[in-house]
């Protein structure tokens, strides 16, 4: 897990040892493997394919839903259940996926 | 391919070739029992690489209980309901459409009803249910023609789709709920809504009789409010206040009795109480009421660490019987399985639920749930329901995630 953290979080101190270890997409994946459960390849505009999407895009709507900004029942509450680190770990998934 | 694979299963049980063909394939072994929504998903997620998995499924076709309610309604075909095998094959499952039959768990061994033995290094058990003899009495399997229970999905629907098209004019369909806990909480309601969606165009004077042994029911505020606006006076319940904890029937006369009072009936849908599919108990996986109860953290039996059950079958804690759960409930053990057998990552496990209910044509509702382990069982973390005052574009949308939700899984499952 550490050999994915860059550099600089590594040089950078003091930092809590969940930055340490940086985001684990690997986590992420086995996040996402649930989100796939509604959100998969076949989606619509209505529940969009989770790979794919764009990282910060997604960020910035898990923050929408957490907020109440943007409202539906179901990802409201998923969203709740996500951590900060879950989100950033789900996003660094996003990420290496974005880049195969 | 699936017939060369039977083939080579013949000769497994005929003996002289078990061991070359065994010492061929070093990978574990996984055997999964059932097709559905947890074996299914279980298969693909181990077959993804590393391990050699086998699905034991007796039908090549498997029909999804999920929307067989719309198919009563009239907004599926049966046929759309029906998924093959050959995506899990092209995956690399070695698919056995043959029945398990029995489990030896101490020499990790399956036999199957056609005499094949196949050997195991971890077993997932996800056969789905099975109905408790004389729950309704007077009603058995042997009077499911009579009075069809359409609860596993296939022949038994259509049966029901075709007593419902031919009743009588102004005739009396009964439905007999199930008492806890039973597969999909919010199905007998809205099979209500679809049959009585069907009957107001077709039989219009019709009448719905639902019996029902339980005191309340999931969703309940926005059936009612479904059965009243959109069906006005077509459908009544009657609950345990009025007997219907104390119903029998008597298929060959089609007669409902409540309590002593004796109702005739043209359409009788029993559906009634249940339990773990049979092969979990004669793999001995059971608790006396008849479900196989398993670790939260990854589905594991509690009566075998080489075992996981999944889905309906399994007593887990707060996760409804559904096929999202049990869809949910594969990803988590399938990790846990390649995490001990491949040395693979392991996370913490988490659960989900949704169920989606159609009430009319494009009126969706949903329930829905995120769970985690809590105190040696699946434990609700948070849950959402449908308002009752959401207005008709919250419903379409509903139904609409519905739909995309079907496709999902069932690309998920056989895709
Ligand atoms: C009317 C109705 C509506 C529903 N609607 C929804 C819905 O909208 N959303 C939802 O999420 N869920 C819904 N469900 C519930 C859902 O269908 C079940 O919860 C789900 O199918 C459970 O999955 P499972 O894998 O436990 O069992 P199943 O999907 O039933 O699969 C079990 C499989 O095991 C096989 N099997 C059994 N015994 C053996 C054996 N000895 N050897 C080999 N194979 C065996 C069976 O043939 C079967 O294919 C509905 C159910 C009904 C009845």
């Amino acid at each position: 897990m550490s050999a994915r953290a860059p550099l600089a979080a590594l040089l950078a101190a003091p930092v809590a040892a969940a930055a340490l270890a940086g985001p684990d997409p690997e986590h992420g994946a086995w996040l996402g493997a649930h989100c796939a459960g509604c959100h998969a390849e076949s989606g619509s505009a209505a529940m969009p394919p989770l790979e794919g999407m764009d990282p910060d895009a997604f960020t910035a709507a898990i923050e929408a839903y957490r907020s109440g900004e943007r409202t539906h029942l179901a990802m409201q509450m998923f969203a709740q259940t996500l951590s900060a680190s879950d989100v950033a770990d789900l996003a660094a998934w996003l990420a290496e996926e974005d880049t195969r | 391919m699936k017939l060369h694979r039977r083939t080579l299963i013949g000769g497994l049980a005929a003996g002289a070739l078990a061991t070359p063909m065994i010492a061929a394939d070093t990978r574990p072994r996984v055997v999964v029992i059932g097709g559905g929504a947890g074996g299914a998903t279980a298969a693909r997620h181990l077959a993804d690489g590393g391990v050699a998995v086998t699905l034991i499924e007796p039908a090549r076709r498997y029909y999804t209980c999920f929307f067989s309610n719309l198919y009563l309604g009239g907004f599926r075909d049966l046929d759309d309901l029906a998924h093959g095998y050959g995506g899990l094959a092209a995956r690399g499952v070695n698919v056995i459409h043959d029945r398990a039959a029995d489990v030896d768990r101490d020499a990790r061994r399956v036999t199957l009803a056609g005499g094949a033995e196949l050997s195991y290094d971890r077993l997932i058990v996800a056969p789905g249910i099975d109905f408790v003899e004389g729950s309704v009495p007077g009603w058995s399997v042997a009077a499911q023609n009579a009075m069809p229970h359409a609860y596993r999905a296939g022949s038994q629907t259509r049966l029901l789709r075709e007593q419902l098209a031919a009743m009588r004019e102004g005739g009396v369909f009964a439905l007999i709920a199930p008492p806890n806990p039973y597969r999909c909480p919010p199905g007998p309601y809205e099979r209500v809504c679809m049959s009585a969606h069907y009957l107001s165009q077709h039989n219009p004077s019709a009448k719905i009789l639902v019996i029902d042994p339980k005191d309340s029911f999931s969703k309940q505020g926005l059936f009612e409010a479904a059965w009243r606006d959109h069906y006005p006076g077509m459908i009544e319940r009657i609950g345990p206040d009025f007997g219907a904890d104390k119903v029998a029937v008597d298929p060959d006369a089609m007669v409902v009795d409540i309590d002593g009072m004796a109702e005739d009936v043209d359409v009788c849908n029993v559906i009634p109480a249940q339990k773990a599919g049979r092969i979990a108990r004669i793999a001995g996986l059971t608790d006396a009421a008849g479900w196989a109860p398993v670790h939260p953290e990854d589905m594991r039996s509690r009566k075998d660490d080489a075992v996981h059950v999944l889905g309906d079958a399994a007593n887990q804690g707060d996760m409804p019987k559904s096929a999202f759960s049990a869809n949910s409930q594969a990803k988590v053990a399938a990790q846990a399985i390649r995490a001990e057998l491949l040395d693979a990552p392991r996370h913490p496990a988490r659960y989900a639920n949704t169920c989606w209910s159609l009430l009319g044509p494009e009126d969706g509702v949903k329930v829905g749930a995120a769970y985690a382990p809590e105190d040696g069982r699946i434990a609700t973390l948070d849950s959402f329901l449908s308002d009752g005052d959401e207005n008709a574009e919250t419903r379409r949308q509903t139904w609409r995630e519905s739909i995309d939700w079907y496709r999902a899984i069932t690309a998920e499952m056989f895709g």
